[in-house]
């Protein structure tokens, strides 16, 4: 039990835990005090002065909330005279070199300097000296852009650079009147976290390149989404112009997942929504080129062949392959379309890591599986271990909760790895090993902690790191550049089995694509399980295979071989769902119009398995569908129809086939997404 | 009698329109005419603020930013794309006071007629004053050119 200390802030008297901020505590009880250089994820420096606030008994005047701890029985006014006074004083001087170009300005119209001086400003101004004038604007590195004339010193992207990043390349220079922001002798400010910096300034002195002008914020509207660019699964903000048009991605803080950032891939990667080169009717293939035509005449078609196929050579010399990007919706509708509807056993989703499984590499999966650990509890672990895992390359912000976890909460990381990595410097200890021999590496380790031999930088690690609890393993499932795949993930198992055994143990994997876990979860897997691999048998050499399905996966580019594309194009029917004519929907007999995740209802699973709902925000370009629509919808051209009409449906069948999802329903998923209730220990 | 016998040798108070055209009052709220700065730069900077302010939602704004070589406006941002649906709007003006470099100004020009409603969406080159001229062309020179 926290210690508990009572305040009296305009005459309400509440209680509130001791070395709570005094902004914060107001905040809890709606008390609204102006900030500007104060947030959440930022600690406090009490640059800008707005939020002036007069406690009783203390001799200095009016102080700032933001950065004064509550005590007990202090008594606050936040709207005496005295601070309303020093309040429009404060906004005078923000404003008296502040350029007013409003109507140009990016910010204008989501403004807290234009909002806050409406509010607690004075109205107009007594200065009449000529306002400062800086170069406008300056390239701050290739993304971002700075008006030093906007620009009201809070301190806010200095503070990101230094405490949440640590690249430290935005800095103040110079001193007092001449302080403007920069970057060291003027080096650009190249960062994979760099947006967040347009969205912490308080004003529009730094903006986004890409999106300077686009728009005006009271143009748009926000709503909620997940961040479909990896498994990590950032919450998403998705500000649409005219119900119709993606136009910028903002972050919705999620304490438990992303704590307010984005990754620049995450946040500038959305115009495929609303490209002009969006597939948006079926088309069918007329020898060289494409006809776009009805769903009807595509369905016939598709029915038509698929039936001879199945005819003639069984339904197992069908196929299908879906990306995991697709929601858990579409992906189970394709499962259950490939089993039931067509009959074949075959299906697959790609890319995953290609492993040949035996019985002892499948085991180790679901060791690895069950201990998975939510991001949150990294903030709990003693010891953080990266065993050749680049957070920063594959789950950016996971980079940014690690460096959380090490200045914040005292983890103890070790970097394992055959090369240097970003999160290299923040490590504790360090081990390398040759280049693709993690299989050796984890043997090592393990041998070591179960007191065999080992080498003796090795036993140091261990006995030094891996003999106290928590412990959270994070490792890179897809194993890239890896020698021996399978033993590097038996090895990495038996490590963490072993572990669990000693100490508390949790496991993050870094994983292809947003809902690679979802993927695995419904068990998008063909007959033989991990070993079995349907694209193999795809494009195999003596391959039997005569009809595909192949929804959002771009074999023909992921698999570069001129036999990829052979195969491909000599298949009797190759039916293929895409957002784009990709180099493989361009093999195809049959391209169909896919939604995006902008554009369908559905789940998406993280890697923590954290189930999270993309929404319906805009609308299809042309007659494009969800993938599990357009499934659906074929079926009815067969003598298996399927019968779903609402994702909720779907979900319904998959909380009934997949155990660990079967505690969650569409109407509890929280907007912050919800873990299976069999998950939530640590 | 004495009242019919008076107006019937008045003049006509109609004229042969569009032959003939009335004076109208300077303040007449008609179509739009984008304005120039002496120098031939646009006024316009593309802030979507008339948009903003307009009750019938009929302007519609693409900015984009000035370059060296591609310099529009005077500032740091031009409208691109700049359209106004005469046939949506209701000549209510709040366009022009919202206007903060005096861009947009409602004129008295009425001839406001086609046979389509396409060319009735007025595009920024319709719209657009010519070069040069430097105060605010009043009556005949913004003829609605279909
Ligand atoms: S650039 Fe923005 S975030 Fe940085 S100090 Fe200036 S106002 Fe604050
Ligand atoms: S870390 Fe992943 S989920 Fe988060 S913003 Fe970046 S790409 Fe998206
Ligand atoms: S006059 Fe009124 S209705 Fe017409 S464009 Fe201007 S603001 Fe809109
Ligand atoms: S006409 Fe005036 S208000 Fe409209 S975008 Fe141009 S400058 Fe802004
Ligand atoms: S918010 Fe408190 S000093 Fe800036």
């Amino acid at each position: 039990m926290q210690d508990l200390v009572s305040i009296t802030v305009d005459g309400q008297t509440w209680q509130v835990p001791k070395g709570t901020l005094l902004w914060e505590a107001c905040k809890s009880q709606g008390i609204d005090i102006p900030i500007f250089c104060y947030h959440t994820k930022l600690g406090p420096v009490g640059a800008c002065r707005t939020c002036l606030v007069e406690i009783e008994g203390m001799s200095k005047g009016p102080t700032t909330a933001c950065s004064t701890p509550v005590a007990d029985g202090m008594v606050v006014s936040t709207r005496s005279p005295v601070v309303a006074k020093a309040q429009r004083g404060i906004f005078d001087f923000l404003l008296a070199n502040h350029p007013l170009d409003c109507p140009i300005c990016d910010r204008g119209g989501e403004c807290p300097l234009q909002d806050q001086s409406f509010a607690y400003g004075p109205g107009t101004s007594r200065y009449i000296e000529p306002k400062r004038h800086h170069v406008k604007p300056i390239v701050l590195g290739p993304t971002i852009a700075l008006d030093r004339e906007r620009c009201v010193l809070c301190w806010r992207c200095v503070r990101f650079t230094a405490e949440i990043a640590e690249d430290k390349s935005i800095i103040l220079l110079d001193r007092g009147e001449h302080t403007v922001v920069g970057t060291f002798q003027d080096e650009p400010y190249v960062s994979n976290f760099s947006g967040n910096v347009v969205e912490l300034c308080p004003v529009g002195a730094l903006t986004s390149r890409k999106q300077r002008f686009n728009f005006r914020p009271w143009e748009l509207q926000n709503r909620p989404s997940v961040c479909p660019h990896c498994a990590f699964g950032c919450n998403l903000n998705v500000s649409i112009r005219k119900n119709d048009e993606v136009i910028r991605f903002l972050s919705r803080d999620n304490p438990e997942v992303d704590d307010s950032w984005l990754c620049d891939r995450g946040r500038y990667d959305y115009e495929f929504v609303n490209s002009p080169d969006r597939v948006t009717a079926p088309m069918l293939r007329r020898g060289d080129a494409f006809v776009q035509v009805p769903w009807d005449e595509a369905f016939q078609f598709i029915a038509g062949r698929l039936a001879t196929v199945v005819e003639e050579s069984g339904p197992d010399t069908v196929v299908g392959v879906a990306s995991p990007r697709l929601t858990n919706e579409d992906l189970f509708v394709f499962k259950r379309f490939m089993n039931a509807v067509v009959g074949s056993v075959q299906v697959d989703h790609f890319p995953r890591p290609q492993l040949e499984l035996a019985g002892d590499g499948e085991t180790a999966l679901e060791t690895l599986n069950s201990l998975n650990a939510s991001i949150s509890s990294l903030d709990e672990a003693r010891t953080i271990v990266l065993l050749g895992a680049d957070p920063s390359l594959r789950e950016p912000v996971m980079e940014l909760r690690l460096r959380k976890a090490v200045n914040k909460h005292g983890a103890r990381l070790v970097v394992i790895n055959s090369d240097e990595i970003p999160l290299t410097g923040k490590a504790e200890a360090r081990l390398t090993y040759p280049a693709g021999r993690l299989a050796d590496m984890a043997h090592s380790l393990l041998s070591s902690l179960t007191g065999g031999d080992a080498p003796e930088d090795v036993g140091n690690v261990v006995a030094t790191y891996l003999t106290e609890g928590p412990v959270a393993i994070v490792y890179d499932d897809r194993l890239d550049g890896v020698t021996d795949k399978n033993g590097a993930l038996v090895a990495i198992g038996d490590l963490a089995a072993a572990l669990g055994e000693r100490v508390s143990v949790g496991v993050l994997p870094l994983l292809d694509a947003a809902n690679s876990l979802g993927a695995r979860d419904l068990g998008v897997l063909p007959l033989g399980g991990w070993g079995g691999s349907a694209v193999d048998r795809l494009l195999g050499p003596d391959s039997q295979v005569r009809a595909a399905f192949v929804l959002g996966a771009n074999l023909a580019r992921d698999i570069p071989a001129p036999e990829t594309d052979r195969r491909l194009e000599q298949l009797d029917l190759l039916v293929v769902n895409e957002l784009f004519l990709t180099e493989t929907a361009r093999l195809a007999d049959v391209v169909l119009p896919a939604a995006s995740f902008a554009e369908k209802l559905g789940t998406f699973t993280n890697s923590e398995r954290r189930i999270q709902m993309v929404r319906n925000i805009v609308p299809t370009p042309g007659v494009a569908r969800a993938d599990w629509e357009i499934l659906v919808d074929l079926s009815q051209y067969t003598d298996r129809p399927l019968d779903y009409a609402l994702p909720q449906q779907v979900w319904e069948d998959i909380r009934r086939d997949v155990p660990v999802y079967s505690s969650i329903s569409y109407d509890t998923i929280p907007p912050q997404g919800v873990r299976p209730a069999s998950l939530q220990r640590a | 009698m004495g009242v019919t016998l008076k107006n019937l040798f008045r003049p006509p108070t109609t004229v042969r329109y569009p032959e003939q055209r009335r004076k109208l009052p300077e303040r007449t709220r008609g179509r739009h005419v984008l304005h120039r700065y002496e120098n031939g730069l646009e006024r316009c900077i593309g802030c979507y603020l008339c948009a903003g302010a307009c009750p019938a939602d009929c302007i519609y704004i693409e900015a984009e930013e000035n370059t060296p070589e591609n310099r529009v406006s005077a500032g740091e941002r031009y409208a691109r794309v700049y359209e106004i649906d005469e046939l949506r709007c209701i000549f209510c003006g709040f366009c022009e006071e919202a206007c903060p470099t005096g861009a947009i100004t409602l004129e008295p020009i009425l001839d406001l007629s086609d046979y389509q409603r396409g060319p009735l969406i007025y595009t920024k080159e319709m719209l657009l004053e010519p070069p040069r001229t430097f105060s605010p062309a009043r009556s005949s020179a913004g003829h609605a050119s279909e």
